[in-house]
């Protein structure tokens, strides 16, 4: 088969799927950056983010759950790239200390949105922003969670702040940042 | 925006970060079932989410990598579908370790067949020995002591 740019995230899984290597450096070229980039910030070392940035590749290939109609290939990465990404952080830390169930994964369901079509750049650029327009505790306890796979208790822990506030600025944050993005999601 | 929908939004959010208490969770579970339409919503609060990596700064890959991952995954096809028809040539220590389970294994059964053959030997000298002991212990038997006379010098040959 021939491969071109034009060819959708999807037909560059299934060709990737059949065994063409050719298809998978073009997602490579498409999400490898991001991939990379979200892994180096759970993992914190450029060796194991390179590392869990191939295995999130190798795993399109036997991973036959993707749907576009239900979802973009950058959020099924993202999704992937942190539960793997997680899950590593956890192993490390239960040689120290108990943990609690603490991620949710969940499968992504929204059509094709406006988001996907805007370059990488500029979708950062966006998100950066709306970042931006949190609070500084709101922002600091969602990147806890999600970058860090903290659950609620461990980040009042941490910061030395009731459970109840965390869960409350942690929401909140949530909710805010839905709402400024919401023109790009969904 | 109403209380209610404040409320909703509040659960839907602990939802896609995982920390409702299980009464919260039975609640939004109970909404959901009496709207499924709040799925969507659901799935929208989870992509929020989901697009949080986009805010982090761009980092560039070692170089290679790109490299480095097809080649993993030429590796990957070769390990996953091994060809059909050739037979790999075993490694050297594999056809060492053959030839000297080989030669221990001619040495035991050489050993074994001298074994055997011993004890077969030894089986009918100790037969021999039970008719002789059964012999002599015949009430007719006689023990005799022999003494051999002293040969007589030959005659000269003439």
């Amino acid at each position: 088969m021939l491969l071109s740019l034009a060819m959708t995230d999807s037909e560059l899984l299934l060709a990737w799927q059949a065994g063409d290597r050719r298809a998978l450096g073009t997602l490579y070229d498409r999400y490898g950056e991001l991939v990379y980039r979200l892994a180096y910030r759970v993992l914190q070392n450029a060796s194991d983010a390179e590392d869990l940035t191939q295995e999130v590749f190798m795993t399109l290939s036997q991973k036959a759950d993707f749907n576009s109609k239900r979802g973009k290939m950058s959020t099924f990465l993202m999704v992937l790239t942190r539960s793997r990404g997680i899950d590593r952080l956890r192993r490390q830390r239960t040689q120290q200390q108990s943990w609690r169930k603490l991620t949710h994964s969940y499968e992504p369901q929204s059509q094709s949105l406006p988001m996907e079509h805007a370059s990488l750049r500029e979708r950062s650029h966006y998100v950066q922003q709306a970042l931006q327009q949190l609070a500084p505790q709101q922002r600091q306890v969602l990147e806890m969670a999600y970058f860090d796979g903290l659950s609620q208790s461990e980040i009042a822990q941490k910061l030395d702040i009731p459970l109840g506030t965390i869960k409350s600025w942690s929401r909140n944050g949530l909710i805010q940042l839905r709402q400024l993005l919401k023109d790009h999601v969904g | 925006m109403t209380a209610e929908r404040n409320d909703l939004d509040y659960l839907l959010a602990g939802y896609a970060l995982g920390d409702l208490s299980s009464e919260e969770l039975a609640s939004l579970q109970h909404i959901l079932q009496t709207s499924p339409e709040l799925h969507q919503e659901l799935e929208r609060f989870q992509e929020t989410l989901a697009l949080l990596p986009l805010a982090l700064e761009e980092q560039s890959p070692a170089s290679g990598m790109r490299e480095r991952l097809l080649s993993r995954s030429g590796d990957h096809g070769e390990a996953t579908a091994p060809s059909h028809g050739t037979l790999k040539r075993p490694t050297p220590w594999l056809a060492l370790l053959s030839l000297a389970l080989g030669t221990a294994i001619a040495l035991l059964g050489v050993d074994g067949i001298v074994l055997r053959r011993q004890m077969a030997e030894t089986q009918a000298e100790l037969q021999h020995h039970r008719e002789t002991v059964a012999m002599l212990s015949q009430p007719k038997s006689r023990i005799v002591a022999l003494q051999a006379w002293e040969r007589f010098p030959l005659p000269p040959v003439a």
